[in-house]
């Protein structure tokens, strides 16, 4: 009777599957998973299990649904606790990342590196900052290519020294204040000097000697270490110093007058003046053309307003519609167009005066012979 | 409304009919079918006249004239002066012009206000159109054309000029008329404007040649879709008298 009878057997179906596989002591143990979940899961996004496994099962084979055998799993794990094995599995196994997974992956990487080098860049005619669009430009134009095992700083800076060589971009400044005793302050003028920094503002208090100044990060580094050596103290007030705020005609010329004030006292600081009053001075010349230019284009739109209408006939300009109809009573315009019938040019007011006074001495002659 | 209509056979309706806002005057001894058309548009509203110029036909191209008045050429008979006289209201002052270009038709073209004229035609006969039609004179060419009237048709609407007139010259010329001007063309590419039609401010006869095209130009320039009794009445309200009486 019960050999007879036939019952549907329940069926548990796995859809949108991404597998994780771990090989221990000869055996292969597999767990399925959401996708995308996994790297989640491992870099501490994800925190809930359930998320991540779509079965609390430990299976040989995922694909054909066979299950992990129970005496396999004691020998590898030393339990059979499905979901702690399931764990580990997840940190340790190998999983095959899908496409659209690793291209996102990669996408992001890349804007992250663009944004730190955004960051980190000024351009040297207008010390300021690039756009982050422009700066992925710029690394697509130089064929560059991420590595995603490289720390994203490190391939940041490998890429700041690459686009030197073919684009106007240079590594913002570091602004720092250090802090020395007077008696040591030459040599570190010196040394500022070398590594050719720009002095911002200087102070004196007691017997320390107190200075805020600008200068490459590659030598940070260095210029610690010196500072260390002369018994002196270094804080770092600005990691990249770059420009902001709108451009504008004043703008340049309170830059231009608090670049003068400020450096006076030092003479390295005067030569630094000679370089920055060019860029500023060519600025304004490129800006009184720019209204120059514009004040021409005003004269000559008045000077098309006053032309107004035009007899094609006499060749002239004449005022408003009113003026022209009087224009077209007049003798000349008469004239003018008895000899458009010929095929003749237009003439002048004046030519036409003495024509019409010489047509009336040949109608008078011609009175006489009669 | 544009009717299409032909005189004998013969698509130059306006060499053979005169239409101005006050009268309409027809050529005599024509088929009745014509002088029916131009009955059944106008009877009720302005007299519309048989006569002759000059023992001719061609009354269209002889006389100039508008609301105001009515100037016919220096063959004109007596007889038909009076008969002129007798049949237009009394407004309508009938002038005959002694002048060498007798074709007033061709060389004047003119409205209730403005008129184009000749380039030749005399000092006093200028003077005289400026009386008698009570309009402004101004000496024009069309396109090149000293046949002024012959190249254009005018109302106190709209006016339609020969098709080769330049963009420059439709300004020109609607800056002296004061009125919307057009470019086109009448009896299937006919240049010659006002010999393939006669128009007044609310109604228009072309030559039966006269394309469904070229009649909607006509339309659209003269603002004769615009035109209704109500405005027949408004406008017309002095001729309307004079008739009924």
């Amino acid at each position: 009777m019960s050999k007879t009878l036939v019952q549907p057997v329940g069926q548990k179906r796995l859809t949108n599957v991404a597998v994780v596989r771990l090989k221990k002591q000869g055996n292969r143990f597999e767990i399925a998973c959401y996708k995308n979940k996994v790297l989640s899961w491992r870099s501490g996004v994800e925190k809930d299990i359930d998320e991540v496994l779509q079965s609390h099962t430990v299976y040989s084979n995922v694909s054909k649904g066979v299950l992990a055998k129970s005496k396999d799993l004691m020998k590898s794990f030393g339990s059979d606790d499905h979901t702690k094995i399931c764990i580990d599995i997840l940190e340790k196994g190998e999983l095959q990342v899908a496409g659209k997974e690793r291209e996102s992956q990669f996408s992001s990487q890349f804007r992250d590196i663009a944004t730190i080098v955004m960051q980190k860049t000024i351009n040297p005619e207008t010390q300021r900052p690039y756009t982050i669009s422009m700066v992925e430009r710029l690394m697509h134009e130089i064929h560059f290519a991420v590595d995603p095992h490289s720390n994203s700083k490190k391939q940041a800076l490998d890429v700041i020294r690459e686009l030197q060589k073919h684009f106007p971009i240079k590594r913002s400044p570091m602004r720092l204040r250090l802090t020395v005793p007077v008696q040591n302050f030459p040599s570190l003028l010196e040394k500022l000097k070398e590594w050719d920094g720009s002095v911002v503002s200087k102070d004196e208090s007691g017997t320390q000697m107190s200075t805020v100044c600008e200068m490459e990060p590659g030598l940070f580094r260095e210029c610690d270490s010196h500072v260390r050596s002369i018994q002196g103290r270094l804080e770092i007030l600005a990691v990249s110093v770059h420009a902001e705020g709108d451009t504008s005609m004043d703008h340049y010329d309170e830059h231009d007058d608090m670049a003068l004030q400020t450096h006076k006292p030092l003479l390295p600081a005067e030569t630094e003046t000679k370089d920055l009053t060019d860029p500023v001075v060519e600025l304004s010349k490129k800006l009184q053309k720019q209204e120059i230019s514009t004040t021409d284009n005003i004269k000559q739109e008045g000077g098309e307003e006053k032309k107004g209408t035009k007899c094609s006939t006499c060749n002239t300009f004449v005022g408003e519609a009113k003026q022209y109809r009087e224009h077209c009573k007049s003798d000349w315009h008469k004239h003018n167009l008895k000899r458009k019938t010929r095929k003749l040019p237009p003439i002048s007011a004046d030519e036409c005066m003495s024509e019409i006074d010489m047509d009336d001495s040949r109608a008078d002659l011609k009175d006489y012979s009669f | 409304m544009a009717t299409r209509l032909q005189f004998e056979n013969n698509c130059e309706v306006g060499v053979f009919s005169k239409l101005t806002n006050a009268y309409c005057l027809v050529a005599i001894g024509g088929s009745e079918n014509f002088y029916s058309a131009f009955e059944s548009e106008l009877a009720d509203v302005i007299p519309i006249v048989k006569t002759s110029i000059g023992g001719t036909r061609i009354i269209g191209r002889l006389c100039a004239g508008n609301k105001n008045g009515l100037l016919v050429p220096h063959t004109t008979t007596d007889q038909e002066l009076q008969h002129l006289r007798n049949s237009l209201p009394d407004q309508v002052v009938v002038q005959r012009i002694d002048e060498r270009l007798s074709a007033l038709g061709n060389c004047i073209a003119c409205n209730d206000y403005v008129a184009l004229a000749h380039t030749d035609l005399d000092k006093e006969t200028e003077e005289i159109i400026a009386d008698v039609l009570g309009v402004e004179v101004f000496r024009q060419t069309i396109a090149g054309n000293i046949l002024v009237g012959s190249y254009c048709a005018l109302s106190n609407k709209g006016g339609m000029v020969h098709p080769h007139t330049s963009v420059e010259d439709l300004e020109e010329l609607s800056t002296l008329l004061q009125v919307p001007l057009v470019a086109g063309t009448v009896n299937r590419g006919s240049e010659v404007i006002a010999a393939g039609m006669t128009v007044n401010d609310w109604t228009s006869f072309c030559g039966s040649d006269t394309t469904a095209t070229e009649l909607s130009v006509i339309d659209s320039i003269f603002k004769l879709r615009e035109a209704q009794p109500s405005s027949i009445v408004d406008e017309m309200r002095k001729s309307l008298i004079d008739t009924y009486v």
